[in-house]
C-alpha cells in the first residue's frame, strides 16, 4: 500500500507523457496534410480535442499528486506545526471536495447526461462520452492523492 | 445583482485563497456553492462539470501546451545561452553592458520560451556569475533581470495573450500577437534607459568589442533560434496557419534544432520534457476549466454590469475609470498569477472598457502588462522569488534595488494605457 501513491505517480506520467505525444502528432498531421497533400484532414480536429481533455485532466490529477497547482501559500508558510498542519488537513479536503463533487459526481452524471441524450461530435459521429469520461476518471485519481495525503497528515510525527 | 451568490462566490473564492487553497480549486468550489444559491444540488454539480469540458475543449487553447513544450526544449537545448551571446553583441558598448546584456536576452527569449519565470531562471542563473566577477553589484543585477523578464510575456508568441483571447470570449489571437511586440520592446527598452543612467554614475565597464569573425559566428548560432518567431509570427500573419498549428510546427522545429543542430539534447530526453511540460500546462488547464464555471456564474448574477454601474458612479471620467481599473489589477497581480488573474478578471473589466470604446486588443495587452509588474512585486511575485534565489542575493536586498525599476514600469505601463497607437498600430497596419 505504501508503495500505491509512486505507482499511481507513474501510471499517470506514462500516460499523460504518451497522450502529449499523440496530440503532438496529430496537429502535425493536420498542418502537414493541408499544404503537403493537398488533402486536408477533417478528423484531427476532433481527435486532437478528444485527446486534449484527457491529457490536460490526467495531468491536474498528476499536477494535483506532486502539489504542483498554483496557491498563495504565504499562510501556511508563515504557521508551524500544530497549526499548520490542521490548515494542511483543510487543504487537503477542500481539494477532495472539489474532486468528489465537482469531477466525479458532477463528471458522472454528465456522462449518463451525455450517454442518454446521444450527443455525438459532428465529424467522427462517436460519443460525446469519450471526452468526458476524463473527468470522473481524473476525478478518482486525485480522491486517491487527497486520501493520501490526508492518511499522512493524519498519523502523528515520530518526533 | 442576485448578492446572496455574488456574496456567497467572492467571500468563499477569497477565504479559500488566503488559506492557501490552490487557485483552481478555489474557483470550483466557490463557483459551485454560488450555484447552489439558486439551483438545486444535481444540476449544480452537472453545471459545473460541464462548463469545465466544454471550457477545455477547444482547438485554440491546444496551442499552450505546444508553445510550453517549445519553450522547454529551446530551454535545455542550449538556445538560451546562444540568444545570451547574441545580445551581448548587441549591448556590449553600452555602460553596464552585461545588465544591458541580461534584459536583452531576456527579451528575445522569453518571447522564444514564453515564459517570464523560466527566463529570469536561465538568464538569470547564467548572467550573475559572470556579472559578479566583472565587478557588478549583484542586487541591481537581480532587480534588472526580475523587472525585464515579463517583457517576453507581451512579446509573441505568448501563452498569456492566448488565455486572454479565451477568457475575452476569442479576441483574434494574431491582433493580440502582434499589438504585444511595441509595449513588450518599449518595456525592455525603458529598463534598459534607466540601466544605462545608474550604469554611468557608477561607472560600470563595458565589454570588449569582439571581432568581425567572432560577431560573425554569433550571429549565426543565433540565427535558427530567431528564425522561429519569424516563421510563427509570418505564418499567423500571413494566415498560413492557426495559432495552433503554428505552436506545433513551433514544436517540430526547436526539436529538429535541439536534437539536429545543436545537438544538447537526445531522444530519451523527450519523455521528460513532454512530462513537464504536460504538467504546467494542466495546471493552467484545470484553472481555465474551473474559470468557465466561474464565469458563466458572474454573468448569470450580473456582476459584470454591477461593476461596471458602480464604477461608473464613482467616476464617469474614462481617464479615472482606466487608473482605478488599473489600481485594482496592480493589487490583484502583486497577489495572484498571471494565468487565474486574466481568467477571473477579464470577464469582470473588458466591459466596463468596452462600454467606454475601448479596443478590447489594446484592453488585453493594457491588463497583460499590469498583471506583468505583480510576478516582479511582493508578496507573491515568482519572477521575483526565483530571480532573486539564482543570484544568490537575498529577496529583502532586492526589494531595496528594484523599487526605481517598478518606476519606470508604472510609467511603461501609463503609456501603454493612455496612448493606444503603441499596442494598435502594428496590428492596424497588418492585418
Amino acid at each position: 500500500m505504501k508503495n500505491l501513491p509512486r505507482q499511481i505517480d507513474k501510471l499517470l506520467a506514462g500516460m499523460v507523457a504518451g497522450l502529449f505525444f499523440l496530440l503532438l502528432s496529430c496537429v502535425l498531421w493536420q498542418v502537414l496534410s493541408r499544404y503537403l497533400l493537398a488533402a486536408p484532414s477533417t478528423f484531427t480536429d476532433e481527435v486532437a480535442r478528444l485527446l486534449f481533455i484527457w491529457s490536460g485532466l490526467l495531468g491536474a490529477a498528476y499536477a494535483a499528486g506532486q502539489k504542483h497547482h498554483l496557491c498563495i501559500d504565504l499562510l501556511p508558510a508563515s504557521l508551524t506545526d500544530p497549526a499548520r498542519r490542521k490548515l494542511l488537513i483543510v487543504i487537503e479536503l477542500c481539494c477532495a471536495a472539489f474532486a468528489l463533487l465537482i469531477l466525479v459526481s458532477g463528471g458522472s452524471l454528465l456522462l449518463i447526461k451525455v450517454i442518454n441524450t446521444g450527443q455525438l461530435t459532428p465529424v467522427l459521429g462517436v460519443s460525446m462520452a469519450f471526452g468526458y469520461a476524463a473527468l470522473p476518471v481524473s476525478g478518482l485519481f486525485m480522491l486517491l492523492y487527497s486520501a493520501n495525503s490526508l492518511a499522512e497528515l493524519l498519523t502523528p510525527s515520530p518526533d | 445583482m442576485d448578492w446572496l451568490a455574488v456574496t456567497v462566490l467572492f467571500g468563499l473564492f477569497f477565504l479559500q485563497l488566503a488559506l492557501g487553497i490552490p487557485i483552481a480549486i478555489s474557483i470550483g468550489l466557490s463557483t459551485l456553492a454560488c450555484i447552489l444559491t439558486f439551483l438545486p444540488f444535481k444540476p449544480s454539480i452537472i453545471l459545473v462539470a460541464q462548463k469545465m469540458a466544454s471550457g477545455l475543449d477547444s482547438f485554440t487553447l491546444l496551442a499552450i501546451p505546444f508553445f510550453v513544450l517549445a519553450g522547454n526544449i529551446m530551454n535545455t537545448g542550449g538556445i538560451a545561452r546562444r540568444l545570451i551571446n547574441f545580445a551581448e553583441l548587441l549591448t556590449g558598448r553600452l555602460p553596464g553592458s552585461l545588465v544591458h546584456c541580461n534584459i536583452m536576452a531576456n527579451m528575445l527569449f522569453g518571447s522564444i520560451s514564453g515564459s517570464a519565470v523560466a527566463s529570469a531562471a536561465a538568464v538569470g542563473g547564467f548572467m550573475s556569475p559572470i556579472q559578479k566577477r566583472q565587478g557588478y553589484s549583484p542586487p541591481f543585477c537581480a532587480a534588472a533581470n526580475i523587472a525585464s523578464c515579463p517583457s517576453g510575456l507581451l512579446i509573441p508568441p505568448s501563452n498569456a495573450l492566448i488565455v486572454f483571447s479565451l477568457a475575452s470570449g476569442g479576441t483574434s489571437i494574431g491582433a493580440l500577437f502582434l499589438a504585444g511586440y511595441l509595449p513588450g520592446i518599449l518595456m525592455g527598452l525603458s529598463l534598459m534607459l534607466l540601466v544605462g543612467l545608474l550604469s554611468l554614475r557608477q561607472k560600470l565597464p563595458t565589454s570588449q568589442r569582439p571581432d568581425l569573425r567572432q560577431a560573425i559566428h554569433i550571429t549565426l548560432q543565433a540565427v535558427p533560434a530567431l528564425l522561429l518567431v519569424i516563421i510563427i509570427m509570418g505564418g499567423i500573419i500571413s494566415g498560413a496557419f492557426t495559432p495552433t498549428e503554428a505552436s506545433a510546427i513551433a514544436v517540430a522545429y526547436s526539436l529538429i534544432l535541439a536534437l539536429l543542430f545543436y545537438r544538447e539534447i537526445g531522444l530519451n530526453d523527450l519523455p521528460r520534457l513532454f512530462l513537464k511540460s504536460a504538467l504546467t500546462t494542466s495546471t493552467i488547464m484545470l484553472l481555465i476549466g474551473a474559470s468557465m464555471g466561474m464565469s458563466w456564474a458572474m454573468t448569470y448574477a450580473d456582476v459584470p454590469y454591477a461593476i461596471s454601474d458602480g464604477m461608473e458612479a464613482l467616476t464617469s471620467n474614462p481617464v479615472g475609470l482606466l487608473l482605478l481599473i488599473n489600481l485594482i489589477l496592480l493589487i490583484v497581480g502583486s497577489f495572484m498569477d498571471l494565468t487565474p488573474a486574466l481568467l477571473v478578471f477579464t470577464p469582470i473589466f473588458l466591459p466596463v472598457a468596452m462600454t467606454m470604446g475601448m479596443n478590447p486588443v489594446h484592453f488585453g495587452i493594457m491588463m497583460t502588462f499590469n498583471l506583468c509588474i505583480g510576478i516582479c512585486t511582493p508578496p507573491v511575485g515568482s519572477a521575483l522569488f526565483v530571480g532573486s534565489s539564482v543570484a544568490n542575493v537575498p529577496v529583502q536586498q532586492v526589494i531595496l534595488t528594484i523599487l526605481p525599476f517598478y518606476l519606470v514600469l508604472f510609467v511603461v505601463l501609463m503609456a501603454v494605457t493612455f496612448v493606444p497607437a503603441i499596442s494598435l498600430c502594428l496590428p492596424e497596419w497588418l492585418l
